[in-house]
C-alpha cells in the first residue's frame, strides 16, 4: 500500500518536472533569434566605411546630390520583405553627422530612413527599435581633423521580439 | 507463499522502472524534436544568411553548412538546391510545407545562393557588385 502511494507521489512529481520542461522549452524556442544589434551595428559600420578612402575621410559627401542618392552611394537598400506592412513604414534609419573636429562646427549631416525610429533610441525596452551610434575620430588628406557621428536604427519588432 | 510476493515486488519494480524509461524518454524526445525543428532551423539560417551577407564585401564567396537543415529538407522532400532562394535583398529559407521564413539584408548587393552537390551539407553564397 505504501509503495503504490510513493508511485502516485513519484509520478506526480514526474508531471510536473515534465510540466516545467515543456514550459521552459515552449518559453526558449518560442522566442525569435534576435539579430537587431548585430544588424545594426553592422549598418553602422558600412557607413562609417562609406566616408573612408582607406584610413582617410573621402570629400566626395561634398559632391552635389550626394545626399540625395546616398543609398546609392553608400551600397545600401533599406527595402524589406512585404509583412507587417513594413514596406510602407521603413524598418531602417541612419543619422550621419560631420564636424569640425577642433571648433565643433557642423559641416555635413544627412538622415536616411525612417526618422521616427530615432525617437525610441530614449527609451529602454525589448519592444523598441535597437538603436546604435558610433564617434568615429577622422583626418582628412590635408590632416584636418573631423568627427564622423552616425546613429543606425534597426526595427524589424515583429520578427526579432515575441 | 514467499516466493509469489517476492515475483510480485519485482514485476512491480521492473513495470515501475519502465515506465519511469518511457517518460524520461519522450521527454527526451521532445526536447530533440524542438531543437531541430525545421521552424528554428528556418529562422536561425534566414537570419544568419542575411547578417552573413550584411558583412560581406563584393567580390566574395562564402560557404554555410547547413547540413541539419538540409537533413530535415529532404526528410520533409524538399530539394537540397531550394532550400535558401535571395529575391532581391530577401532571403528565404524553406525546410518544410509552410511557406519557410524571410529576413532581409540591407547590403545592396547580387547574391546568388547555390547547393554545393560535390560536397553536400553546404551551401556556397557568390556576393557581387550591383
Amino acid at each position: 500500500m505504501g509503495d503504490k502511494i510513493v508511485s502516485v507521489y513519484w509520478f506526480a512529481i514526474l508531471f510536473i518536472v515534465a510540466g516545467a520542461v515543456v514550459f521552459m522549452v515552449y518559453s526558449f524556442y518560442g522566442e525569435p533569434y534576435d539579430v537587431r544589434n548585430a544588424e545594426a551595428q553592422k549598418l553602422t559600420d558600412r557607413t562609417v566605411e562609406c566616408f573612408l578612402n582607406g584610413v582617410r575621410l573621402d570629400e566626395f559627401f561634398r559632391d552635389e546630390g550626394f545626399s540625395d542618392n546616398f543609398l546609392e552611394n553608400c551600397d545600401l537598400n533599406f527595402e524589406t520583405e512585404e509583412i507587417y506592412g513594413w514596406e510602407k513604414s521603413g524598418q531602417y534609419f541612419v543619422s550621419v553627422e560631420i564636424s569640425d573636429f577642433v571648433s565643433g562646427e557642423e559641416i555635413f549631416s544627412h538622415e536616411e530612413g525612417n526618422s521616427d525610429l530615432a525617437e525610441s533610441c530614449a527609451l529602454n525596452g525589448r519592444g523598441f527599435p535597437v538603436c546604435f551610434s558610433r564617434g568615429v575620430y577622422v583626418l582628412d588628406s590635408e590632416g584636418n581633423q573631423y568627427k564622423l557621428s552616425i546613429l543606425s536604427v534597426v526595427r524589424k519588432t515583429e520578427k526579432n521580439v515575441n | 507463499m514467499r516466493q509469489l510476493k517476492r515475483a510480485n515486488i519485482l514485476t512491480e519494480n521492473i513495470i515501475f522502472i519502465i515506465l519511469n524509461l518511457v517518460f524520461l524518454s519522450i521527454l527526451v524526445l521532445f526536447l530533440f524534436s524542438k531543437m531541430g525543428a525545421a521552424a528554428v532551423l528556418e529562422e536561425k539560417y534566414a537570419k544568419e544568411i542575411a547578417l552573413i551577407i550584411d558583412s560581406a564585401e563584393p567580390v566574395m564567396t562564402v560557404t554555410l553548412d547547413m547540413s541539419d537543415a538540409i537533413e530535415i529538407a529532404i526528410k520533409e522532400g524538399v530539394a537540397p538546391g531550394k532550400i535558401v532562394s535571395i529575391d532581391g535583398n530577401v532571403v528565404k529559407v524553406v525546410l518544410g510545407g509552410e511557406g519557410g521564413y524571410s529576413y532581409s539584408f540591407f547590403n545592396d548587393v547580387d547574391v546568388v545562393a547555390s547547393f554545393d552537390s560535390q560536397n553536400g551539407g553546404r551551401y556556397i553564397f557568390f556576393i557581387t557588385e550591383k
